[in-house]
């Protein structure tokens, strides 16, 4: 089993790709219906990742965030950075389960 | 109260999820006439070269929709708490599921004329009760990717011990994971697999003589996940069926809502809602999916019988 470490360091160095665009998010379907609150968004989710890892706090805002992303990676082909976002929200999930 | 409160106790229904996965090789119960009742009546062989692997995804969304109705009514996390203990020596799925025979009957005539289908188009199909199995969808969305490795050398090993090198499948999520997903975390990992929907050959294929007009919904793990929208497009046209395209579409589709609908059923339901919407929008009598998943939340959000499961209108020419 991959170590966590690993897994943080590869979703941390992914996610901070991220320039703040905001490319992603008018084709996800979650920020639609959470009427624009940004942490049902694309940009929202992995900069609350960039949080958790770098501060460490889990908060309810997080697992909301992180449990509504339907993994559908419509925002993944719209990233001009190339961040692989769904995948990178997925896989984050394992540090909720902990 | 949170002011965020679309996400009501994940760790709860994901553990009972996962345990269910992993002890019992299904994340709910269903009967095995629910599995493999499609069966019933028509001889499919027991050996030949093309796998049918249904992966149980058509088959247990009957049940999934009934447990979704029930979640979304659990307002208190104790009961759940209680759930999930309770759960690890009693499957407590047994005690919540029991959809309507006509709803199971639905799901046995899609797979049935799959298998027809496929014959038609020349096909060695094969299936077997003892190798069809949960491909661990949820294990792959939760995110519990050592659970998923475990699970998925497993199923190659279960697979290999009877020398299946091509499968075919009948949805995106098991397609998905069985194409893209194993081939990344099994060693050695070496089968090929193949959406129905790739195979099909449409001059076997029975013309569709109707006035209506279909929109076409893609599921994102066809469309975006393995690229396949335009062979569906082709094999509709080539049977007369009029097919019309939704505000989003191709690999631009719009989810469904239902991968979130045990994590959060209300945000789930309203995607389907907006998704409805759009697809009607275009002014189309039907709605044509490819995907359970797809099908059980459009047709929650839906009152009337307008959702069709694009095998029900693909039907074989001739006779085997
Ligand atoms: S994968 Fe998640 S964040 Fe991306 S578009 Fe879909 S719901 Fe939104
Ligand atoms: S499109 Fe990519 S770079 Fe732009 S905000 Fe979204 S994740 Fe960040």
């Amino acid at each position: 089993m991959r170590d966590l470490t690993d897994l943080r360091r590869e979703i941390l160095r992914d996610v901070l790709k991220c320039s703040y665009c905001a490319m992603c998010e008018w084709v996800c379907p979650t920020l639609d219906v959470g009427n624009g609150n940004r942490i049902y968004g694309p940009r929202g989710r992995i900069n609350l990742i960039v949080s958790y890892f770098r501060e460490g706090s889990e908060n309810g805002v997080l697992k909301e965030s992180i449990y509504t992303c339907l993994i559908c990676m419509a925002c993944t082909q719209q990233c001009p950075a190339g961040i692989n976002i769904a995948e990178d929200i997925r896989k984050f999930r394992t540090f909720l389960t902990q | 109260m949170s002011m965020y409160n679309y996400v009501a106790y994940p760790n709860k229904i994901i553990e009972i999820i996962r345990f269910n996965i992993l002890n019992r090789g299904i994340p709910i119960h269903a009967s095995k006439w629910t599995l493999f009742g499609w069966t019933d009546g028509i001889d499919v062989p027991r050996e030949g070269e093309w796998l049918l692997f249904t992966g149980f995804m058509y088959q247990l969304t009957p049940y999934i929709e009934v447990l979704v109705d029930k979640l979304s009514r659990i307002k208190n996390g104790f009961l759940l708490t209680l759930g999930s203990m309770v759960n690890k020596v009693f499957d407590i799925s047994r005690f919540i599921s029991t959809p309507p025979r006509e709803r199971i009957m639905e799901v046995h005539d899609v797979l049935r004329n799959i298998y027809r289908l496929l014959v038609a188009s020349g096909y060695r199909v094969w299936y077997d009760e003892a190798i069809d199995t949960y491909p661990g969808t949820l294990l792959y969305e939760f995110g519990l990717d050592a659970e998923l490795k475990y699970y998925g050398e497993r199923l190659y090993h279960r697979l290999k011990s009877r020398g299946v090198d091509r499968i075919i499948t009948v949805d995106p999520h098991t397609t998905y994971i069985l194409k893209k997903v194993y081939p990344s975390i099994v060693p050695n990992y070496d089968v090929k697999v193949l959406s129905y929907l790739e195979l099909i050959d449409p001059s076997t294929l029975c013309r569709v003589e109707s006035e209506l007009v279909y929109a076409i919904h893609d599921p994102c793990y066809y469309a975006r996940g393995i690229g396949l929208y335009q062979g569906t497009r082709e094999a509709l046209a080539s049977v007369g069926v009029r097919v019309v395209e939704p505000r989003f579409s191709g690999t631009n589709t719009y989810c469904c809502g239902g991968p979130i609908e045990s994590l959060s059923p209300t945000f789930s339901a309203e995607i389907g809602r907006r998704r409805l919407d759009m697809l009607l929008r275009t002014g189309a009598d039907k709605i044509i999916v490819m995907c359970p998943i797809c099908m059980a939340n459009l047709r929650r959000a839906s009152s009337s019988d307008n959702i069709i499961d694009i095998s029900q209108l693909l039907k074989r020419a001739n006779t085997i």
